[in-house]
């Protein structure tokens, strides 16, 4: 008999069906479409070989005023207006966007969603000789959501000019796929788990602010990293309003559980990425403030806003734009297009 | 979909999981192949302490989760298993509950299943575990349980533990030598692999009492 009492555990483990193909390729299919989101952020945890590569991007970003050392296909970069810290609290603006009334959204279960958007977020690239080369993507997007999520939604990608990422010279493959336009394919089989965000879930979310900022907080697995708590629970509040019609009473809730995150903090005189005037509201992260952008007048959610307060973490100089996107119409359709795109099966999935 | 094109290794080298994931921070369908290179273990891991239709659910919300903060992964560890590990544990935690519930209905197990000595009986007694660990494993704490099925179940070492669940690999030593002394109690005196043994637990019996350390 043995004595170790894990070895026991371990030769008791239960045999298990093997993954169900099925299944595998609805998991391994929702990783193909999952919406741009992070890329606010700059990399915190790199280490080794890396950080000696970083170091030498640190300089470039300390000193902008260098000549980039690599070819450029352009240099013009995207510096933010000056932003005036406001008077009002965090709380008072997510207060009034918690009550405001913007156009409201009655989808049956058999429509779809669609939002239309111009984005730009940051591409990070860690390439030939471990060298990093960064810049700033941008395209405008129109996302099909299937209401009750049971139906197959479509994405049209219409890839911009790239900018430069401040500080950062901008690499020749950025422009590789600008003018470019593709369509994809959303499987409903990947509509599932923290990947949901069709309306009849939205539907389902607490409309009390304890609630909801429960579910923000165990929305990804926030509790479980100390000191990223708050910054989950904002991400995943940001990921909830991103392209999506949140019924009214859950973006009160949502809006009223925001303002409780510690942290939270407002910018006055923030503009969106087609040039709407706003009122930012955001969190610090990896030395980018990530902002929601709220319009002044009707406190109706525009667009989200990355700015570097931390030159040192962010690697790029305070003040930097580095996202921005414009939420641009909202409306429901009876149908989504159609995408011929058999790489993004789920299989048989019923 | 976004857009510029990431470098992997020279062809004919396999690339590792840091290289895969560095590499999919620029071109996100990279991590496609992290999915098809650890799905399976995973899935099985989670299978083992839900069930099959729980581990379709985890091992999907591993990834997404994973993908989503493929940003903040350490690069200089080349295997990312037990990154993966860590993060599936902490979708399992979220269903304490069921776990707990299925250990005890596996300690439950009709007696007369252990008597048989047949293939039948082989193959009930390994799908469903034998009582007697069940009912052992549903008496550890949340913590106890997820550190010991890593090591006994994911065959993770101490140190990849350790990084799994974010402790130090002191804490892992020092907590495995507690649940194994909890198994010792909780383990009838004349337990064998395949042997028979009682159950220890009663329906009621249900102190899954969570200790922290």
């Amino acid at each position: 008999m043995t004595k170790d009492e894990i070895e026991l555990v371990a030769r008791a483990r239960p045999e298990v069906a093997p993954y169900s193909p099925d299944a595998r390729r609805a998991a391994r299919a929702r990783l193909a479409w999952d919406r741009p989101r992070r890329s606010l952020t700059v990399p915190l945890a790199f280490s080794g070989a890396l950080v000696t590569a970083a170091a030498g991007a640190v300089i470039v970003a300390q000193l902008p005023d260098k000549q980039p050392a690599e070819p450029t296909v352009s240099t013009s970069t995207v510096v933010a207006l000056p932003t005036t810290v406001s008077k009002m609290s965090a709380e008072e603006v997510l207060g009034r966007a918690a009550k405001a009334t913007g156009t409201e959204l009655d989808p049956r279960p058999d429509q779809f969603i669609q939002v239309s958007s111009e984005t730009m977020y940051g591409a990070f690239r860690f390439g030939d000789g471990d060298q990093e080369t960064r810049y700033l993507y941008r395209t405008k997007r129109t996302i099909w959501q299937s209401a009750d999520g049971t139906k197959d939604g479509s994405l049209k990608i219409e890839h911009l000019t790239p900018k430069a990422y401040p500080g950062w010279p901008i690499p020749p493959q950025a422009n590789e796929e600008a003018g470019k336009t593709e369509m994809m394919r959303l499987p409903a089989c990947t509509n599932s788990g923290v990947a949901r965000t069709d309306y009849e879930f939205l539907k389902t979310l607490p409309t009390g602010t304890k609630a909801m900022r429960e579910f923000l907080y165990n929305r990804y697995d926030a509790g479980k990293e100390p000191g990223r708590a708050d910054s989950e629970a904002w991400t995943a509040m940001g990921d909830l309003l991103r392209e999506t019609y949140v019924p009214a009473e859950q973006r009160a809730a949502l809006f009223r559980a925001a303002a409780t995150i510690p942290g939270v903090i407002v910018t006055e005189n923030e503009e969106d990425a087609a040039g709407r005037k706003g009122i930012g509201v955001g969190l610090v992260s990896a030395g980018v403030r990530e902002d929601i952008i709220i319009d002044p007048t009707t406190y109706e959610y525009l667009g989200e806003r990355g700015v570097v307060v931390n030159a040192e973490e962010a690697k790029s100089p305070v003040g930097s734009l580095v996202a921005s996107t414009a939420q641009l119409e909202m409306t429901v359709a009876d149908t989504a297009p159609v995408v011929d795109d058999p790489s993004s099966s789920c299989g048989e999935v019923h | 979909m976004t857009v510029p094109r990431g470098t992997l290794p020279p062809q004919g080298r396999v690339a590792d999981d840091a290289e895969l994931i560095q590499a999919s921070l620029s071109r996100p369908e990279i991590f496609a192949h992290v999915f098809d290179r650890h799905a399976d273990a995973i899935h099985d891991y989670a299978a083992r302490r839900l069930g099959d239709q729980q581990a379709d659910d985890v091992t999907a919300d591993t990834f997404l989760v994973a993908f989503r903060k493929r940003h903040r992964y350490d690069l200089a560890r080349d295997d990312a298993r037990p990154w993966l590990y860590g993060i599936a544990a902490n979708l399992i935690a979220g269903h304490r509950r069921s776990e707990v519930r299925r250990l005890k209905a596996m300690a439950r197990a009709p007696r007369e299943l252990e008597h048989t000595g047949d293939l039948a009986f082989e193959q009930a007694s390994s799908a469903a575990m034998r009582p007697a660990i069940a009912a052992a494993l549903a008496r550890l704490s949340a913590a106890e349980r997820d550190l010991l099925l890593l090591v006994a179940w994911a065959d993770l070492s101490y140190e990849e533990a350790a990084r799994a669940l974010g402790v130090p690999v002191g804490t892992v030593r020092s907590r495995l030598h507690r649940v194994r002394a909890k198994l010792r109690r909780h383990l009838p005196d004349d337990y064998a692999p395949n042997g028979h043994s009682p159950t220890g637990l009663s329906p009621d019996d249900s102190p899954d009492t969570e200790v922290t350390s």
